[in-house]
């Protein structure tokens, strides 16, 4: 039952992949995580994580997979799917560096226009990891490398006729710098808080939110 | 290994085969300096999208639109008749908007630098005073032709502002104030501070279950501010759900919304901490005519009057039933005001 309610809480929360979890996971093998917050909207993500260690190099890699969405209109035409990989780069006692490659695809539908995403992005988490307990400086770079963008009939009923649909480059990314702290709060569950000051990756304002935040809770198995 | 030379090859064949999103006139149009069959101008060394209707022997009328950034579409168009193209030639309805003015006044529309079909600037590029200047040498280039078409020789002209345009045209009159005739202002922006501390507008916190401002946040995540084609591709998405209490109709049609004269503009004036462009609004010897849309409640109306009051000779009329774009959901009636007040 125990296990049931914590189930719950953790899936009406939200998100986020996780490289803490790289250190946590040395006795168990999964976790599943649920995040909420604001990201680049008010939205959540349920993800799952799986343990594996690369006997030649002696390091502990984590596969992931992860379906995030805004909390508003959340479906087919607002979700994104991201599948990725984190490593222990280094470590040193209680200090960590790790690294986060993974793959995303998502779609936003609008009043003016539909896109499908495809990125790659890149996380780094550097800091102070207990077994109970971290506090890690992130930087993550998204590079967007393709939009498949579909225009509105009202786009182009009162803003731009000639609006051309198709396949599109040059989107852009944005960067993410911030603070990430986690407590195990109970022997499988883990809470964790993530605050990252987003930019376009040129460093220019993001034109969102100022800040995004999620509380993330994690049940390892 | 198999799933990463599957990204390998689609990365490689999207590359031959993609648009560029900052490539004007595939998600956005081209401005005057890509595309020459739009009406310009060249003041300052740099093409402006204007468009004139009338007879040039009749007094001048500069219209100005809104945003900072948007563009003079919805100032020649009306609500219920399709928008009309923005090239002159392709129109199949003509006299709908304020240019029904044409058979009295010779109209004179034009959009300032970086906004709709005028070019864009780098953002950090453009400053009020710029566009202090080219009005001076549009208000120069006006008179100088109607002075060589006719052999009339006006001093002044009116000049009328929607929205943030009401805003430029009263601080180029609290500077040069012998320039202008009279001024016309739709809603105009808050002329200072003081007003700007009774605007009534929703906060963004009480609009985070807005369907708007989430398309507008989550399509953050597929394209980002640094050029100028996908920021103003983005930044309409806000263009009519940001600002409840001014009763934007949906449909309010629109050319381009300059993102970064959006940026630029708002920074130097209403946003700075000595906003204030009345201070010589006394020495200002024409009159004013502000025109509110019934529906609009970003002033109450000790607010609309402390606005209005900084010009010393003012009228105020209200355009039933209308909000923000009160000239574009019902000009005829607009219209009909303004004749009446310049006629006086």
């Amino acid at each position: 039952m125990r296990k049931i309610i914590t189930l719950i809480i953790v899936f009406v929360c939200i998100q986020s992949l996780n490289a803490q979890n790289t250190f946590n996971l040395d006795n168990k093998s999964s976790s599943i995580y649920l995040r909420s917050g604001i990201e680049p909207t008010v939205g959540f993500a349920l993800g799952y994580m799986q343990s594996l260690t690369i006997q030649s190099i002696e390091k502990k890699l984590v596969l992931f997979g992860e379906i995030s969405g805004p909390k508003k209109d959340f479906g087919f035409n607002n979700y994104e799917t991201k599948v990725g990989g984190i490593i222990n780069a280094y470590k040193y006692k209680n200090f960590g560096i790790t690294y986060n490659l993974n793959f995303s695809t998502g779609h936003v539908s609008t009043k003016n226009f539909g896109s499908q995403k495809f990125a790659f992005a890149n996380k780094l988490l550097i800091g102070y990891f207990k077994p109970k307990w971290y506090i890690v400086f992130t930087g993550e770079h998204e590079k967007i490398f393709a939009n498949k963008i579909t225009n509105t009939q009202y786009y182009r009923d009162y803003i731009y006729p000639e609006a051309k649909d198709g396949w599109y480059n040059g989107a852009g990314g944005n960067i993410q710098l911030g603070l990430e702290t986690g407590l195990t709060i109970k022997e499988l569950v883990d809470v964790r808080f993530e605050l990252k000051i987003p930019k376009s990756e040129k460093f220019n304002s993001y034109y969102g939110s100022p800040a995004h935040i999620n509380l993330i809770f994690a049940y390892r198995f | 290994m198999k799933p990463i030379f599957l990204v390998l090859f689609l990365i490689s064949v999207l590359s031959c085969n993609t648009m560029d999103m900052d490539e004007p006139g595939n998600l956005v149009p081209k401005t005057v300096d890509l595309d020459s069959v739009l009406p310009s101008i060249t003041i300052n060394g740099t093409k402006l999208h204007a468009e004139t209707f009338g007879d040039i022997h009749n007094p001048i009328i500069i219209f100005i639109p809104g945003g900072p950034g948007t563009d003079f579409c919805a100032l020649i168009n009306r609500q219920g008749t399709p928008k009309q193209s923005r090239y002159p030639d392709k129109r199949t309805l003509h006299n709908l908007g304020l240019n029904q003015l044409q058979d009295e006044y010779y109209c004179v529309f034009f959009e300032p630098r970086g906004a709709g079909l005028s070019p864009r600037f780098d953002k950090g590029s453009l400053t009020i005073q710029q566009y202090h200047d080219d009005l001076n040498a549009i208000i120069d280039f006006y008179l100088e032709k109607k002075y060589a078409e006719t052999g009339i020789q006006d001093e002044k002209v009116y000049l009328a502002g929607h929205s943030f345009g009401g805003l430029f045209v009263t601080s180029f009159v609290n500077k040069y104030s012998t320039r202008v005739q009279d001024v016309i202002l739709f809603e105009p922006t808050p002329l200072s501070n003081e007003v700007m501390d009774v605007l009534i507008q929703t906060s963004v916190f009480a609009m985070l279950n807005e369907k708007w401002l989430n398309e507008y946040l989550y399509s953050l995540e597929h394209l980002s501010y640094d050029d100028h084609c996908r920021a103003d591709y983005h930044r309409i998405l806000g263009f009519s759900g940001g600002f409840p209490e001014l009763e934007y109709p949906e449909d309010v049609p629109l050319w381009r919304y300059g993102s970064f004269a959006n940026i630029d503009l708002a920074k130097g004036t209403y946003e700075a901490e000595d906003y204030d462009v009345t201070s010589n609004l006394s020495q200002f010897s024409g009159r004013a005519l502000f025109i509110k849309g019934g529906k609009t409640r970003a002033l109450d109306d000790a607010g609309w009057n402390l606005q209005i009051s900084y010009y010393p000779n003012h009228q105020s009329v209200t355009i039933p039933n209308t909000g923000h774009y009160m000239l574009w959901e019902n000009p005829d009636l607009t219209v009909q005001e303004i004749r009446t007040f310049l006629s006086e």
